[in-house]
């Protein structure tokens, strides 16, 4: 198997490099038979890399533990589930994923456009197969999943056991099948800038790539706050984290395109943006990639400090330098014909979200960089942490969650003020009650007013536009209520798909708000049977056992939460000590409802079993979750075709 | 370039000086000095009191916790020759143990105690690029002798 894994990778380097030969040859002397041999050449090295992945799997499953990958990330009583999610718990396992997902997506939108953009395609090819042959070029060159041991241990060492978490089983996939899902996009992309065919053919064949990749994207950055949020014990799910930045900044990016790309298709606007969007979103995927394997910034989660920094710096390099030449190249095609016309209009306001969204990736990215900036500047290393990104993302934020309601509302071209105060006129009224209502209760300061009202505002736009589109579909068509509003929703997928993602967003902006605003803290030591109150609740100690689960040593408390003198539920925050790991872990323990979750962390205890606890009430978390199933599901929505769009091919919005 | 154009161009730029304004400020007023234990040291009595993130490793046999409550905790970094003894109230990651990277954030006090107000540690083998496999193959052999029968 270690043989057959390590040939398999091999061979997919050969048929990679081959492909890319024979696709820009094919592109070159414009030969159909070599193209379609390039196709193949994609399909086969998707089929060698499977290979790969499958035999390292079965490594893993049948405790060989004479491969190191193996020895390092696995153990023999480690459950199967974390046995198989091992494969994305160490470097060289996580770099054959990004491989794994690079040539299934290729070889998937090579047979979906096989019989279509005959002009593109070999390039489209060549760019994924470039791609590929990068990261497995890093497996057999310098982080080889395959190596062996010179010895075979007797049991491995096992995965982190931070990382055995379902959400963390499920997260990293979720984030390759994101960041790895805007190679397509950027391949077509290049394919267009290199063939000449700038119309918007490459635009309708990305269309569903870029949404199914920032699907998963967003799937997986909140996945990873909520394994933070669960896992590292600290009350928060994000920490303005190197690593979390790095997801966060192409997701960004990603959003501003979904957005920027309907000006073109609409107008023939913005091409050289959206050019320049699709490029930038790929490339911060690599440098995510990058970042946390690099060890150039240090970071909670970063994988430790690797010689694979100074490759992955180059081919970004190689990546920016072809695609930037290849825009300048074809500049004088990409000039657009179609002017603004005013300020007032729905392409301005799209291209405000645009720029606010490139500023706010930007200040991440400067933000996250700056240690080594300024240590190449200055020679000085200089750090800024949570308090700068939140003082220059919360106004950013604000502002997106203002132009969320605008933007779909506002007229393309020219909005006249009759047209504004028709469409505004109720959201506006919804967002400033909310406002003052809760000025009434004294709740929260400027930034919390202007985030909830702004949200009250963007449920506003969108319910509105429900409501009407619905009224006049069933006043048309004679249909009940429920019909015509989901007849309204199917017949424009798109637009009613992208509103309810608006709510998604919304949700989770008042969790985030409820979260880092109102969040209350409290510490206590305490001796069986004392209490301590956090918010309404109040916490009776029970007692402190240890014991033992399937090698696993446990410290567990319990405490019993009282709601006004009724004992409600219970909570266990436990320690836990892996066998052959050098530290323990903290489970903490969490009860969570719609209004707060209460949070307990079980900080220290002695012989006598005096315990201390840390406890937090972080109110409106759980919305951030829903936020994400509402959001998820609005993406869904987006991803079916319209009818009558596929068949006449032009956007309708 | 039309009126309306120029109106939009203007109010663009408005937006991105405003941001720039905000990331430039931001970073002016929440930025903090990064060093390691032996540039501290060296310039100990410069860099008192001035909000300092320090990275250095945990030595071993100085982590101390609080018997009274559990969360206030002491510990020493080392680098270069240099030693800081650091304290810190709260819950410190699972990672800070002997021998670990530790980065600090806080402010150096008179009495030389490093105050930190934010911890983060990462295990000095657990990751890889780990040659010592002896270790682990030792803990391995432990492991598999108290859970098979």
């Amino acid at each position: 198997m270690i043989v057959l894994g390590h040939s398999a990778l091999i061979a997919a380097f050969i048929t990679a490099a081959y492909t890319i030969a024979v696709a820009l040859l094919g592109a070159h002397r414009r030969q159909p038979n070599l193209v379609a041999s390039a196709r193949n050449g994609v399909h086969v090295t998707a089929g060698l890399i499977v290979l790969a992945v499958g035999s390292l799997l079965w490594l893993m499953a049948n405790d060989r533990f004479v491969v190191r990958y193996v020895a390092e990330n696995s153990r023999i009583d480690q459950p199967l589930i974390y046995k198989i999610s091992a494969l994305w718990g160490g470097m060289a396992g996580s770099l054959l994923l990004w491989t794994l997902v690079l040539c299934v997506y290729s070889s998937l939108a090579a047979w979906i456009n096989r019989r279509r953009h005959p002009e593109l395609m070999p390039y489209v090819y060549a760019v994924c197969m470039v791609t590929a042959l990068f990261f497995i070029a890093l497996q057999l060159f310098a982080a080889d999943p395959f190596e062996t041991l010179p010895f075979t241990p007797l049991d491995g060492r096992g995965l982190n056991p931070l990382l055995q978490n379902p959400a963390m089983a499920i997260h990293p996939p979720n984030l390759y099948l994101g960041y790895v899902g805007f190679t397509i996009p950027f391949a077509f992309a290049i394919a267009a800038l290199a063939s000449g065919r700038l119309d918007t053919s490459w635009l309708h064949a990305i269309r569903r790539w870029t949404i199914v990749a920032w699907f998963f994207l967003s799937i997986g950055i909140t996945l990873g706050a909520q394994w933070a949020y669960v896992e590292l014990g600290w009350g928060g799910y994000w920490g303005w984290d190197p690593v979390e930045n790095a997801s966060l900044m192409p997701w960004l990016v990603a959003t501003a395109y979904l957005h920027s790309v309907m000006i073109e298709e609409k107008k023939q606007m913005l091409r050289i943006w959206n050019m320049l969007m699709v490029i930038a979103t790929f490339a911060l995927c690599i440098f995510g990639t990058f970042l946390t394997r690099s060890g150039i910034v240090s970071s909670v989660h970063a994988f430790t400090t690797s010689n694979l920094g100074p490759l992955f710096a180059i081919f970004l390099a190689i990546v920016l330098a072809v695609s930037l030449g290849l825009v300048a190249l074809r500049l004088p095609d990409l000039r657009s014909t179609n002017q603004l016309e005013s300020v007032l209009s729905r392409e301005s306001s799209f291209l405000f979200n645009n720029l606010v969204l490139v500023v706010s990736c930007f200040a991440v990215l400067w933000g996250t960089m700056f240690p080594v900036i300024s240590e190449a500047v200055n020679g000085v290393k200089i750090t800024v942490g949570p308090p700068f990104f939140n003082r220059v993302n919360v106004p950013i934020f604000l502002m997106l969650l203002a132009l969320t309601g605008v933007g779909p509302l506002i007229a393309w071209r020219r909005a006249s003020w009759p047209s504004l105060r028709r469409a505004f006129v109720w959201p506006s009224v919804a967002g400033i009650g909310t406002m003052v209502v809760m000025v009434s209760m004294r709740l929260g300061g400027p930034y919390t007013l202007m985030s909830i009202g702004l949200s009250a505002f963007v449920v506003g736009t969108v319910a509105q536009e429900f409501y009407r589109g619905t009224k006049a579909r069933s006043l048309a068509n004679q249909e009940s209520w429920h019909q015509a509003l989901i007849g309204l929703t199917l017949r424009n997928k798109r637009r009613y798909g992208g509103y309810v993602i608006h709510i998604g967003i919304v949700l989770m902006a008042i969790g985030i708000t409820g979260s880092s605003m109102f969040q209350r803290e409290v510490e206590a030591t305490l001796r069986p049977g004392e209490t301590v109150d956090v918010g309404s609740y109040r916490l009776q100690y029970e007692e402190l056992r240890h014991f033992q689960v399937s090698g696993v040593e446990v410290t567990s408390a319990s405490l019993i939460a009282f709601d006004s003198t009724r004992p409600r539920f219970r909570l266990v925050p436990q320690r836990h000590f892996h066998p052959g790991q050098e530290n323990p872990t903290t489970e903490v323990a969490i009860w969570s409802s719609l209004r707060h979750d209460l949070y307990i962390v079980l900080a220290g205890w002695d012989a006598q079993q005096v315990a201390t606890f840390k406890a937090y009430l972080n109110p409106l978390v759980k919305w951030i979750w829903i936020g994400l199933t509402v959001l998820a599901l609005g993406t869904i929505l987006v991803m079916f075709p319209d009818r009558q769009h596929s068949q006449v091919g032009i956007p309708n919005y | 370039m039309g009126i309306r154009r120029k109106q939009v161009v203007i109010a663009g730029l408005i937006v991105t000086a405003a941001l720039g304004y905000l990331i430039f400020s931001g970073i002016r007023d929440t930025m903090v000095f990064y060093y390691t234990v032996s540039e501290v040291g060296s310039q100990r009595d410069t860099l008192s009191g001035v909000p300092l993130r320090v990275a250095g490793k945990v030595v071993t046999g100085t982590i101390e916790i609080s018997e009274t409550n559990h969360l206030d905790r002491h510990f020493v970094i080392h680098e270069g020759g240099f030693q800081i003894p650091v304290s810190y109230h709260g819950i410190t990651p699972d990672t800070l143990v002997d021998g670990a990277d530790a980065v600090v954030e806080g402010k150096l006090r008179d009495d030389g105690v490093f105050h930190a107000t934010f911890v983060m540690a990462k295990c000095p083998s657990k990751y890889e690029g780990d040659t010592d496999l002896s270790k682990y193959r030792e803990a391995g052999v432990a492991a598999r002798t108290e859970t098979s029968p």
